[in-house]
């Protein structure tokens, strides 16, 4: 009882000043089935009195490294047949998801990313994600598998990151963008640690139309990860 | 964001069913394309035929390819029926997945309706015709063409 007393004292902003702004460099690794380095730097600026709620902008370099990954049909018009939020509650059509089984992935992408946080003294716990930006890497090749198409089933294709990315929510993504929800503790007022789960659109277009005149695939990775943050001018 | 929504809602909605009115020529012998040209059907050969069915919307007609004296491959629909949609085409494809397609047209009305096909299209591969919204990639209908009997 006396803990919690505590604890919700120091957490109280009696007890908290919080910066008007913050900066804050960082570098991230996601892993499990896929391995996935990323470097950021975001500034937020607070709102209200007590600036305990920040919002800002940042820009991540985010690379992403796996073996054997299976790519659906990205285009939402033809996952659920809805747009943007609509189709994250739409149920997906299955008739028209088509997998494509690259045998590597390495992609790297540079997204502006767009970031919330609320903090309780010395733990912050936000949200960020990617909003636009260009994707790099090169040709991946592997299987096609369409069931409903005999002559394209089975057959090998090639494809490469595609080029652009765009956040339109949900299956309306374009392109390869990262998410996380986070946790950071600072240590002190330059250094802090930062946990939680990056959720990865990774996407591969194909050089050729595939099924319905469809030529873009995505994987979907959802990774635990670690971060160590520095903040240079707090 | 509240007016892209509203916007894209608008755009789904041109998807939705609405009738058009057909125009039908009863003539056996002769009928008349969407350009106004008439077509004799006497003198060619019927290579494969088959009916509209449904996919996500309702479409019907018949469908004839016919092959003409100098090996020139004619795409007939009679009595032709389709719900409407935004960027409708027809395309000839493998299957009802699109594979391997070719546009024969992107200006889609009800009637009768002749098409060119290209010297390119192997139809005994190509043996769909499809009615496919390309702007929303929904499939309003297609027909599987088989060799008359």
């Amino acid at each position: 009882m006396k803990k919690t007393l505590v604890l919700l004292l120091l957490s109280s902003p009696l007890f908290a000043q919080y910066n008007k702004t913050q900066h804050s460099l960082d570098v991230a690794v996601a892993f499990g089935p896929a391995v996935s380095p990323s470097a950021s730097y975001q500034k937020l600026y607070g709102i209200g009195k007590s600036d305990r709620f920040k919002i800002g902008w940042g820009v991540r370099l985010n690379t992403f490294f796996s073996g054997q990954k299976n790519y659906i049909t990205a285009p939402a018009s033809l996952t659920s047949g809805k747009q943007s939020i609509v189709a994250f509650f739409t149920e997906n059509i299955a008739g028209n998801l088509d997998t494509l089984q690259l045998t590597r992935s390495a992609t790297g992408s540079l997204n502006s990313t767009i970031v919330l946080q609320y903090s309780f003294r010395k733990l912050d716990i936000g949200f960020n994600i990617d909003a636009f930006g260009l994707t790099f890497g090169g040709k991946q090749s592997g299987k096609f598998v369409a069931s409903e198409s005999k002559s394209l089933n089975n057959t090998n294709q090639n494809a490469k990151p595609t080029p652009f990315n765009l956040l339109l929510i949900s299956d309306s993504d374009i392109g390869s963008l990262n998410s996380e929800l986070y946790f950071r503790y600072w240590v002190n007022k330059r250094f802090a640690v930062r946990g939680g789960a990056s959720f990865q659109f990774i996407e591969y277009q194909t050089d050729r139309l595939l099924t319905f005149e469809n030529d873009r695939f995505r994987h979907k990775a959802l990774l635990p990860f670690l971060a160590v943050s520095f903040s240079p001018f707090k | 964001m509240r007016i892209l929504i509203i916007c894209l809602g608008l755009s789904l909605a041109a998807c939705e069913k609405e009738k058009v009115d057909g125009r039908m020529i009863s003539d056996e012998n002769s009928m008349a394309d969407s350009t106004g040209m008439s077509l004799n059907s006497e003198g060619l050969k019927m290579l494969f035929q088959g009916s509209f069915e449904n996919a996500v919307h309702d479409v019907s007609g018949n469908v004839k390819i016919y092959e003409d004296a100098d090996k020139k491959r004619i795409l007939v629909i009679e009595n032709f029926k389709t719900d409407t949609g935004p960027d409708l085409r027809i395309y000839l494809a493998e299957d009802r997945s699109v594979t391997n397609f070719i546009q024969l047209t992107d200006k889609v009305q009800n009637g009768n309706i002749r098409l060119d096909i290209p010297v390119n299209a192997d139809l005994e591969k190509q043996n769909h015709v499809l009615i496919w919204c390309k702007k929303f990639s929904v499939l309003f209908g297609f027909a599987h063409l088989k060799q008359p009997k």
